[in-house]
This record gives C-alpha cells, structure tokens and sequence, in this order.
C-alpha cells in the first residue's frame, strides 16, 4: 500500500494560517454580509485563498500541485465549517481532485491551471436530480466518430452557478462516464437553489442535447472507479465540514457555559449542562477519528476510499447534526435567533448530511458486502 | 484502514497467529462451558504459563521484570490477533496487569518491585480493594481504616466489587490512615497479602447469576510498612495515574474484540440463519440497526487507534482515554441489547456460563447484563462525563456540598 502522508508541521502551520485569514476576513459579520451580497460569497476572500495555494494542496507536484495530502486539506475545510465561510472552496478542489485522477491528460492539462490559479471553478455534478448519489438521471448517448449527446439533470450541485466548468457524471452507453463541459455550452442550464443553510450555494444542473466528444471525457466506463472515488472525496470533505462547524458549535457552547449565570451560578457548573457538553465532545472526538481516517483513505490507493468516507458520513453527519442541535438548547433563548450564529453551524452540518449521500444510504453501502457473505 | 499504527509489522503479525494455531485448543470454549472455579482457575493458570513463555503475558513491561517491552504499535498488533484468533482473555490478571503492576512500577521500591513484578507473571493474582459500600463514585469518601502501630498497620473496614478478590493471592487496597486532612489526602495505598489473618472474601452473586467479585472484609488485618505503596497519605495521587493506564491499554483489546467476536459475528448469525431470528437478512430495520452499531464499532476502533498514535507521539492520552471507555461501554451496551432483541425468545433461554472470555461471549442476553460492568464500573459513565466536562472542557465544577 502506498500512502501519501501528511507531515503534522505542514499541516500545523495550514491551520493556524487558515484561521489567521478567516477570524480577519470571516467573522459573523463578514458572513453576513456576504451571504446577502449578489455573489453570495465573499468575493474578496476568493482570490486570497487562491494565493496562499490552497486549490492545490492535493495536486501532485508533477502536475505543478502543493504535493500535500488530503489530511492537509482537511484541516482548512474544518475550519472553513467552523467559521461558516461562504465560500466555494470545497467545490472547486473537489473538481480539481477530479481531474487529477483523470487518465484524459490532455484535457486535465489543459483545465488544471487556470482551476489551480483561482481564476475558472470546475464543479462536479454527479448526483440524480434528487441529489442522491444511487443513480445518475444524465444520459450520455453515442452519436459516432467520438460524439455523445448529454440530456438529463443533476441536482444539488454545489457552486454550479459560479462555476466555469461542470464535470458531470453521466450514464453512458457502456457505463458511467465523467465528462467536462463548459457551463457556456449550448443546453447547459444552471438554476440557483436556495436551500435553508444561507452560506452554501446549490443549484440544478439540466443538460438537453449538449454536444460533447472523447476529448472531454475524465474517466470512461474502465474506470468507474474514479467516480465512486470522487464521491468518496466529496462525501469525506463534506464531513470534514460539518466536524469543523460540531467542534466550533462546542466550543461556543462551553464557552457560553463559563459566562452565563442564573441562580448565581455559571448555567456550565450545572450538571445538566456538563453532561450534555461532555456528550457533545465525545460526539466530536469520534467523528475527528472518523474524519481523520476518512481523509488519510483519500490519499491511499483509491478501492480503500469508499468505506472510509462511508463511514465517516454514516457517523459524522448525524453526530455534527445532534451537537448543532444540542449547542442551540445550551444557548436557550438566545440560540433561538438568527442574530446568534448557533443556526448557521446546525444549518451547515444540517446540508453536510444530505450531500453526497445520506447515512442511511452510507450504512447500507457498508452493510451490503457482510449481508451477502 | 491502514492508519500508521497498522502500518508494517506484518511478520510480527504472523508469528501471533501461528503460536495461537499451534498453543490454543480448538475446544477450549466447549471445555469452559459450566465449570467450576478450579477448573477456571487452572485453565487461566496454564494460558498464562503459554503466554508468559513467550513473552506475552506482560508485553509493556520492561524487560528486566520479565516483559518484552514490546512497542506500543507491536502490543496493538497482538492484541488484535489474540482476538481474531478467538483466543482466551487473561481475565485473573487484568488488575494485577493492568492496575497493580503499573503503580509498583511507577512508585514501588526496588525490593517491593522484586517481590512482586516476577510472581506475578509466575501466577500471583491481584484484586483491587477502592470501592466500599459507602464510596463508589465518591470514591475519596472511603472509611476504611489503617493505624498505625510501629511498623505495621491495623486495617479494618469493607470493600466491595473486589472481582476474583476469592480467587487473589494479593490485594492493592485504599484506606484511610489520616482522619483529619482532607479526605483525598489522608489515603495511603496498601500492597496486602490475601492470606493475611482476619480477612475474609465473600462472593456476590451479579445479575446474571455469575459470582465473579466480591464483598471483602478487614478484620484486625495486620500489614507489614514495607508493603505500603508510595507514601504514606499519598495514595490518591498513585491511584489516580493507575486509573488511567488502565483505561488506556485493557480497551483496546475490548474494542477489536467487540467489533469482530461481536457485531460481525452477530450479523453472520444472522445472515447465515435468518429464519431462526424470524426474519430475511435483508429486513430494513435490522440493516439500520446493526449499520449503525457497525459503524459506531469501527469508529471506536478508529478512535483507540487515534489514542495510541496520541500516545506514540508523546501526546497527553488521558483525555481519548476517557471517551474511549464512554463510548466502548455504550456501544457494547446498544449492542448487546440489539442482539438480545433480535435473538427473540430463543435467546432468553438461560444457557451455561462461558468463562475466560472477554465481554462478548455469543451469548447476547449474559453479555448485555454484563454490560453494566461497564458502563458503572472503572468509574460510571456520570462520573466519566464530569471529568469530561471539568477536566477537558474546563466547565466550573458543581459547588461541593460536603468536604
């Protein structure tokens, strides 16, 4: 087994540098005031993300990446849940990471650069419209000499509205395909979808009679594994997430427990509240073990990765879920205003569960080899 | 999911599980069915006699008291072959292995170190004298009482769950030997010999139906001074670093054993007779069911493997530690619960007790009994979850009533 390992300095010093940046540019009220801007993300915090190099961090250094690992990467998408940035961070590198795996070299070389520069976002549409991840509801059909035509829709797709490029998952006449398409394309549709956590930005994709040929085609149906792979990727970045929004979610919680008094006492010394904070920690230091194998399993060879991400998305989402939750009641009245900051994290961890596959689903993909052996 | 620690020796590896193929008798749990304590106790002695030959009964300790230091990565890798060997636990031993030694070590003299690492590993069994009927969480409430009379102590008092305390040749016991200070630093910590005149162990029979611990009672009991652990009045202090290697190490075999001898297990029970458990193998409701303890398996698993890197690295392990035990007792427990329900009544029927092994024995409705062993002892998950609160969190703690 070959395995890229991460070196605890680098990522110590991605983390502390991760949070510099984002207590400077994205406190609660940055975020904001982004959310309500026509972007929907802070703009100004894009470009100096691309600057410090984190598009690249996963990218070999052959193909001009950071050569880092998806443990490093990790540390900047746990902070980036803790503070609630809107920004499509974990999108773009999702592509990214996509077209490093891709054995189409021509044009991985040919997007690569621009993606790693911050200057074009590719996103990944490889949910059904629903946005399940069971089935794919694109149909690629062959039309000769090389040519598909793509009609179908896919749902839930992350920053597909700011994007440049969409690698979209597609059923093709011999199986999964993964192919690039420009979002300017003639029948490319991209229609924004609000959903309740107001610091993400998803959207329809629906595709009618696109025009694509092999020249854009990531991975064919010989490599049906680089698709579970990237939902794999994206199921262990999302909860990467959603662990950076519980363990914040916390630290707030304990927080207010110190500095909130009734019956002259602070509300944390009651042991009502401890019990609670204590369960919420344990939540926390088992979905960071499960986040943590998740990422390591990225960065190992690509068969080991599903499980893993399974199974940090079968625990993490409904433990991030149950601490958001928990953080609210902690906070009684207060928690229960949009003014405090409680609901974006039990709204983050909230869509982090839905995204790229429930728990349910997860568990049974993690059930389905014992029950048959 | 080859983390570090799983990482390399595999050779290592290979060696467990032919000595296990070669040592361990297909049978042996036939032969441990609903047996008497003789039988118990010498089937426990000549495991250990296997084990200590190779070097494996005591693998953390040093070697000049007849360990084999082996290092953490290498005490991980056989435990977890131990366990998928089906081999028997070393249950006599635990707290002698895993309580007593690591206070002699840490602050035993050399001649107490002497007298007691090397019979241990030659067959001396330990049981451990804290709880009393009046201390159990409060465990520094305990009234025990040890005076002194020149070079020795007079013990009297009660202590209670002192498990295979009938079966030990020594006890580590807690008494109180100063009744003015301050109740955790009046504590002095005993090494006392079982046979000692006017003790007397009790058996008390748990919930289901196993005698394993006991009631024990001091009585006049006259203790040497040599055989006090560390100073005198400095008892609490030992104790509490004893806790927590305890918690550290013994669970990690619990862990591996719990996944494998007990959710994958419980599902090829399932899988391979559907019908006896009255259902298909594919019913929804026990796919969630058991898809979540799965996952909550591995992610301890996952966890403990995170602790030991901790500890590797140099790291504080205290605080992992801790919610290794909470969440390891609790997932055993909704488990163990699970299988009872799913067993249906079948499983209800009042079997043979089955010794030497761990906390998951197949027979689902004893283990889920069991599992209160876990969740109330080694400190209650309540008690667990205040340390949690107070000494990781850093919340106030509760205005104390008493002194």
């Amino acid at each position: 087994m070959s395995y890229r390992v991460a070196d605890p300095q680098v990522t110590a010093e991605l983390k502390s540098s991760a949070e510099r940046l984002l207590q400077r540019k994205s406190d609660s009220v940055a975020v904001r005031a982004a959310i309500d801007s026509p972007a929907g993300f802070d703009e100004s915090l894009w470009p100096a993300v691309a600057k410090l190099g984190w598009l690249a961090i996963p990218v070999p250094e052959e193909l001009d990446g950071a050569g880092a690992t998806f443990t490093d990467l990790g540390v900047l998408l746990v902070a980036l849940g803790g503070h609630f940035t809107p920004l499509p961070f974990a999108s773009a590198v999702l592509g990214i990471s996509a077209l490093t795996r891709s054995s189409n070299g021509e044009l991985r070389d040919r997007l690569l650069g621009p993606l790693m520069g911050g200057e074009q976002r590719a996103v990944v549409a490889v949910t059904a419209r629903s946005g399940d991840v069971n089935r794919l509801d694109v149909k690629a059909t062959a039309t000769g000499a090389g040519r598909f035509l793509m009609s179908g829709a896919s749902g839930f797709v992350a920053d597909a509205a700011s994007a440049s490029h969409l690698l979209v998952a597609a059923d093709g006449p011999e199986g999964p395909l993964l192919v690039a398409v420009d979002v300017a394309a003639p029948g490319v549709k991209v229609e924004p979808v609000q959903v309740m956590d107001r610091t993400r930005q998803l959207a329809t994709v629906t595709l009618t009679d696109v025009e694509v040929s092999t020249a854009d085609v990531l991975t064919d149906h010989t490599e049906g594994s680089v698709l579970s792979w990237v939902v794999a990727a994206g199921a262990a970045m999302s909860m990467a997430d959603a662990f950076g929004a519980a363990e914040a979610a916390l630290a707030r919680t304990v927080a207010y427990g110190k500095e909130r008094f009734q019956f002259g006492r602070p509300i944390g010394s009651f042991q009502a509240v401890k019990h609670k904070a204590a369960d919420m920690a344990l939540r926390v230091a088992t979905s960071r073990a499960a986040v943590d194998a998740a990422l390591r399993a990225l960065d190992g060879p690509g068969a080991l990765a599903p499980a893993a991400a399974s199974v940090a998305k079968a625990y993490v989402g409904p433990s991030a879920i149950e601490v958001c939750s928990q953080a609210i009641q902690l906070h009684g009245g207060i928690g229960y205003t949009w003014e405090h900051d409680a609901h974006f994290f039990l709204k983050r961890a909230r869509l982090d569960d839905a995204l790229f596959g429930s728990a349910r689903w997860h568990r049974r993909e993690l059930m389905a080899p014992l029950l048959s052996g | 999911m080859g983390t570090p620690v799983q990482e390399a020796l595999a050779s290592f590896r290979t060696e467990v599980r032919e000595w296990c193929t070669a040592t361990i008798p297909a049978d042996w749990r036939q032969r441990q069915t609903g047996i008497d304590d003789r039988t118990y106790v010498e089937f426990q002695q000549w495991w250990r006699g296997e084990l200590q030959a190779k070097g494996w009964m005591a693998p953390h300790w040093p070697q000049e008291w007849g360990g084999s230091a082996l290092s953490l990565p290498e005490q991980v890798a056989l435990f977890e072959e131990l366990v998928r060997a089906d081999a028997p636990r070393l249950s006599l031993w635990q707290v002698g292995l895993y309580n007593a030694a690591p206070a002699i070590i840490a602050v035993g003299t050399p001649e107490q170190k002497r007298k007691h690492l090397p019979s241990m590993l030659e067959g001396k069994i330990w049981c451990q004298g804290f709880s009393e009927p009046g201390a159990g969480s409060d465990l520094a409430s305990l009234t025990t009482r040890a005076e002194r009379h020149g070079d020795e102590f007079i013990v009297n008092g009660q202590k209670v769950w002192t498990s295979n305390g009938h079966l030990a040749d020594w006890c580590i016991l807690l008494a109180r030997t100063d009744q003015e200070a301050p109740k955790r630093r009046g504590i002095t910590y005993f090494l006392v010999d079982m046979k000692s005149p006017g003790i007397e162990a009790r058996t008390i029979k748990d919930m289901s139906g196993e005698r394993h611990f006991c009631e024990t009672f001091f009585t006049d009991v006259v203790i040497p001074i040599e055989n006090v652990l560390g100073d005198v009045n400095d008892g609490w202090r030992v104790t509490q670093s004893t806790l927590a290697s305890e918690r550290a190490v013994t669970i990690l075999e619990q862990a591996d054993a719990l996944h494998n001898n007990g959710i994958l297990k419980f599902v090829k029970e399932v899988t391979s007779a559907p019908e006896v458990f009255g259902m298909h193998a594919d019913d929804p409701y026990f796919i969630e069911m058991i898809g979540q303890l799965y996952v909550d398996s591995t992610v301890l698993k996952m966890l403990c493997d995170q602790m030991i890197t901790e500890i590797l690295s140099g790291d504080d392990s205290v605080g992992l530690a801790s919610y290794v035990k909470v969440f390891y007792s609790e997932v055993l427990q909704r488990f163990t619960a699970a299988a009872t329900t799913f067993r249906g009544l079948p499983g209800q029927v009042v079997k043979e007790s089955l010794t030497s092994t761990g906390w998951v024995t197949g027979d689902w409705y004893v283990d889920w009994l069991h599992s209160w062993g876990w969740t109330i002892g080694g400190g209650t998950n309540e008690i667990m979850r205040n340390i949690i609160s107070e000494q990781l969190l850093g919340l106030p703690r509760e205005p104390q009533v008493t002194a």
